[in-house]
């Protein structure tokens, strides 16, 4: 039975990977990311899991590696700093090919940064902050809906790849309060058995068995090789986009999160004056959707890009388009109103429509 | 039919529990509801505001840019702010006990409703929100009384608070009556 709950956009991150059959959550605390974890503790005991307080971000994710390590799907909610602390073992995860479930509530940067909301995570999100041909696949849900909607998309990710999942989504969606409904709980990790790669005792492994993020030269580009077919094989089937209104376009809007969702209305207030406007909201941020730029009609005479930074995602838009159609950007991070109004990202349209 | 509400007072006025009665009584009438609010490194204290959309469907634009059509004033000091807020052909509720200079401005209505010396009549001059959000609910139609009732039931049972149902349920129905006298005038 569906059941519509009013909660925090963290909380309804929280409430739904409990749901979803996440039973441990390695977290610290960190603005505006730590309501996961107040959530997490009180909800998670209730259904025989636990939300472990380590000490610091760099214990939290290496808690999550060794949590995969015995074949159980983690999770980890965090905010900028802290992300960046983590990203050692976010590469040794990737290389180990362990899976975990991770909630970047993106804030603005660089360094310790503001407290307030940002989109700015988004280089470090695609591209990582280890070294290494690595990649996480990045979520980026746009609503407390959507966050719930994509939980299970996450899982089965995680566990059918074997690798890092990262959710991200920006501070100030996730302190929006708004309802959610969420269908019966079903535990998505048990439809996966991780008994032939996991640490599950002596008597059930061969005494070599071996999880590592260390090769030799020769394990080391079989490995790669190995890696760089599992992420082709992630680009050609995970993209994820939502599209609407861009088969007459002539300008299209591109944004994530909760620019994406601004989109809808953005859209609408054009298409009622009869302006041909339309926008794709790429879902999954690793593996970009290329796909969805591929087929962009010939009506489309320019794109605007819009984020919560200084323009970061217009890179990846732009190596889609390759040069077909102009791409524009607007954007900006910080202070009180972190992001572009609709007003704002209505004047550059209007402006790009009369071919400014 | 889509709100774009912003409830405004001082600290301790209740603001933001008006905002809140307002998305869980959406509930109740199957809508969606989106609240926002600022978060900073002080939590007390101060003029606070709680941003509301309601809509029959999914949400697209979650923020409130100085575009309400449903406002609420609660005290002087945000009640400025609160009316600069307010979209053309949109109306703000002031509370008129405690705003004393009242500005006029073209497009915005303004309806002007003494809750809090109401409250005190009423014996608890902390009521005084609920008093509002009667007005409000009935004045615009946004929401049933009845589904405001029973989300501050609801609270205050789940608060161990049984004891103050009566009032507040009082208190709604008082600001119910009176904005149907005041939209009659």
């Amino acid at each position: 039975m569906k059941e519509t709950l009013f909660l925090k956009n963290t909380e309804a991150f929280a409430e739904s990977m409990i749901r979803c059959g996440i039973r441990g959550h390695f977290a610290y605390p960190i603005t505006p990311a730590t309501d996961v974890m107040k959530y997490t503790a009180r909800k998670l005991p209730e259904v025989g899991g636990r939300m472990v307080q380590m000490e610091s971000e760099l214990a939290v994710s290496n808690a999550l590696a060794g949590y995969a390590c015995a074949g159980k799907l983690g999770a980890t909610s965090t905010s900028g700093p802290g992300m960046t602390l983590m990203q050692e073992a976010i590469g040794f995860m990737a290389a180990g090919e362990l899976p975990c479930i991770m909630l970047d509530a993106m804030r603005v940067g660089p360094g310790d940064g503001d407290i307030i909301g940002a989109q700015s995570t988004y280089y470090q999100a695609t591209r990582g902050g280890a070294h290494g041909d690595y990649r996480v696949i990045v979520l980026a849900p746009s609503c407390g809906q959507e966050i719930v909607e994509l939980m299970p998309v996450g899982i089965k990710l995680s566990l059918t790849y074997r690798n890092p999942v990262l959710f991200v989504v920006d501070g100030v969606t996730c302190q929006m309060t708004e309802t959610t409904t969420f269908d019966d709980p079903y535990d998505y990790t048990a439809d996966f058995d991780t008994s032939d790669w996991s640490y599950t005792g002596a008597d059930d492994h061969s005494k070599r068995f071996l999880l590592t993020g260390s090769y030799t030269h020769e394990q080391g580009y079989e490995m790669n090789e190995r890696m760089r077919r599992k992420y082709e094989e992630i680009t050609e089937k995970e993209q994820r986009w939502e599209q609407v209104e861009v088969d007459d376009a002539e300008v299209l809007v591109v944004a994530f999160g909760i620019h994406g969702r601004m989109c809808k209305d953005l859209v609408a207030n054009f298409r009622n004056e009869g302006k041909r406007v339309g926008f794709i909201r790429p879902i999954s941020l690793w593996p970009f959707p290329n796909k969805a730029f591929e087929n962009i009609p010939s009506s489309v005479k320019s794109i605007l890009v819009v984020e919560m930074n200084h323009g970061q995602m217009v890179d990846d838009v732009r190596l889609a388009v390759n040069g077909r159609v102009p791409v524009h950007f607007l954007g900006k991070t910080g202070g009180d109103i972190p992001m572009c109004t609709l007003a704002e990202m209505s004047c550059e349209v209007s402006k790009l429509l009369e071919g400014e | 039919m889509k709100y774009k509400c912003a409830f405004s007072g001082s600290g301790g006025q209740g603001a933001a529990l008006m905002a809140k009665l307002t998305c869980l009584a959406c509930i109740t009438e199957s809508k969606q509801v989106v609240m926002t609010q600022t978060y900073g490194v002080e939590q007390r204290g101060g003029d606070s505001t709680g941003f509301v959309v309601i809509s029959d469907e999914a949400i697209g634009n979650p923020i409130v840019e100085n575009d309400a059509n449903v406002a609420v004033a609660m005290s002087e000091s945000i009640y400025q702010a609160t009316l600069d807020g307010v979209r053309k052909g949109g109306t703000l509720f002031v509370n008129s006990s405690m705003v004393k200079n009242e500005v006029e401005r073209p497009g915005v209505k303004q309806v002007h409703l003494p809750v809090s010396e109401m409250a005190q009549e009423l014996g608890n001059v902390r009521v005084a929100n609920i008093i509002m959000l009667g007005a409000v609910v009935s004045a615009t139609g946004m929401l049933k009384a009845d589904s405001i009732a029973g989300a501050l039931t609801d609270i205050l049972t789940q608060k161990k608070k049984d004891k103050l149902v009566d009032i507040n349920i009082q208190a709604l129905n008082k600001g119910v009556e009176a904005a149907e006298k005041e939209v009659c005038k």
